[in-house]
């Protein structure tokens, strides 16, 4: 379903028609969902916190100044939400001294993912992203999966922007690394 | 830095892993869970508060009619037609000037009235710019 602009919907929330909720409910549920899920890991309390997220963010949408997006504010509503059920501190800062970024190419950094069709390589990723820990997969989502900004991933989540972009080199860089292992793995 | 993020083979890879979804029911449980918010309402300023808030202004206005033709100082002169105009106007309120100069013919009546017709003044703009300016 193609969808229209958020603020088109809020509009008409604002102006007393609250029929059109629904359709920033069903634009933004998946990501939404898949926020709580990856840090709750429970089907039904991610999907309760959800739910509350878009109560919460819809009686609080007259005071929404539209300075950042509808969804990065959502996310933030959501992780805040799931973070604050699970009674976790947030995610851990990394001090940016810790990891060494290299000027990696592509072609360094994912040597032999290119040899295995589209289809194989999205199966790898998928056992790959498996791999990761919750709060990475969190993060690669939101950067890759809704085009978040460095800058509204770190509003969603209180990470300095720097954090922000050393964790995703650093999940870059081991999904490429997890990959090629398993294309290895099978070729031998 | 940020450009090597920007990487468009793991960007379409990641798109194409598909996310979690809810259950169906997720969409209708939410809307269960909210009350339509309350239509902005356009208050109408009713006609007697139009009425009773330009009282002082129509009063401030009486006065300083009554005060510029009352009084020989010629304010009035520049203006074209002036003398037909009090001709005009005295001919239209002949009693309410006569009672007016059988009034003020007392000094007593006049100080009072003077004391009077300013302290009503006072209190009538007093009213008017602590009720406008009040927070």
């Amino acid at each position: 379903m193609k969808y229209q602009d958020d603020n088109f919907y809020i509009e008409k929330v604002l102006n007393g028609d609250s029929s059109a909720y629904a359709a920033l409910v069903a634009k933004h549920k998946n990501l939404v969902f898949s926020i709580a899920l990856k840090i709750l890991n429970n089907r039904e309390d991610a999907e309760e916190i959800a739910q509350d997220a878009f109560v919460k963010a819809y009686h609080s949408l007259k005071s929404f100044e539209k300075k950042s997006k509808f969804s990065t504010w959502l996310y933030r509503i959501v992780y805040n939400a799931a973070i604050s059920r699970t009674r976790k501190r947030s995610l851990d800062t990394i001090p940016m001294d810790n990891y060494v970024i290299h000027n990696y190419s592509v072609e360094d950094i994912r040597p032999g993912v290119d040899e295995v069709d589209k289809n194989e390589q999205q199966v790898l990723l998928a056992k790959a992203m498996k791999n990761l820990s919750d709060e990475d997969n969190l993060l690669i989502t939101l950067f890759y999966h809704s085009n978040n900004s460095i800058e509204d991933i770190s509003g969603i989540t209180g990470l300095s922007s720097s954090n922000v972009k050393v964790r995703l080199h650093r999940i870059r860089k081991k999904l490429y690394d997890d990959m090629s292992a398993m294309i290895a793995v099978q070729l031998n | 830095m940020d450009d090597m993020l920007k990487d468009d083979f793991l960007g379409d890879l990641i798109r194409k892993v598909p996310l979690e979804s809810p259950s169906d029911e997720f969409i209708n449980k939410v809307m269960a869970g909210i009350k339509p918010l309350p239509a902005p309402v356009i208050v109408e300023r009713p006609y007697s508060l139009w009425i009773r808030s330009s009282i002082p202004y129509v009063a401030l206005g009486a006065i300083i009619i009554f005060i510029l033709f009352s009084s020989d100082i010629p304010y009035l002169n520049f203006i074209s037609g002036k003398e037909y105009f009090s001709v005009l106007f005295l001919k239209i309120f002949p009693p309410f000037w006569i009672s007016m100069k059988t009034v003020v013919s007392s000094r007593f009546i006049t100080y009072s009235l003077l004391t009077g017709v300013s302290a009503g003044f006072l209190f009538i703009i007093d009213k008017l710019f602590s009720r406008r300016f009040a927070s």
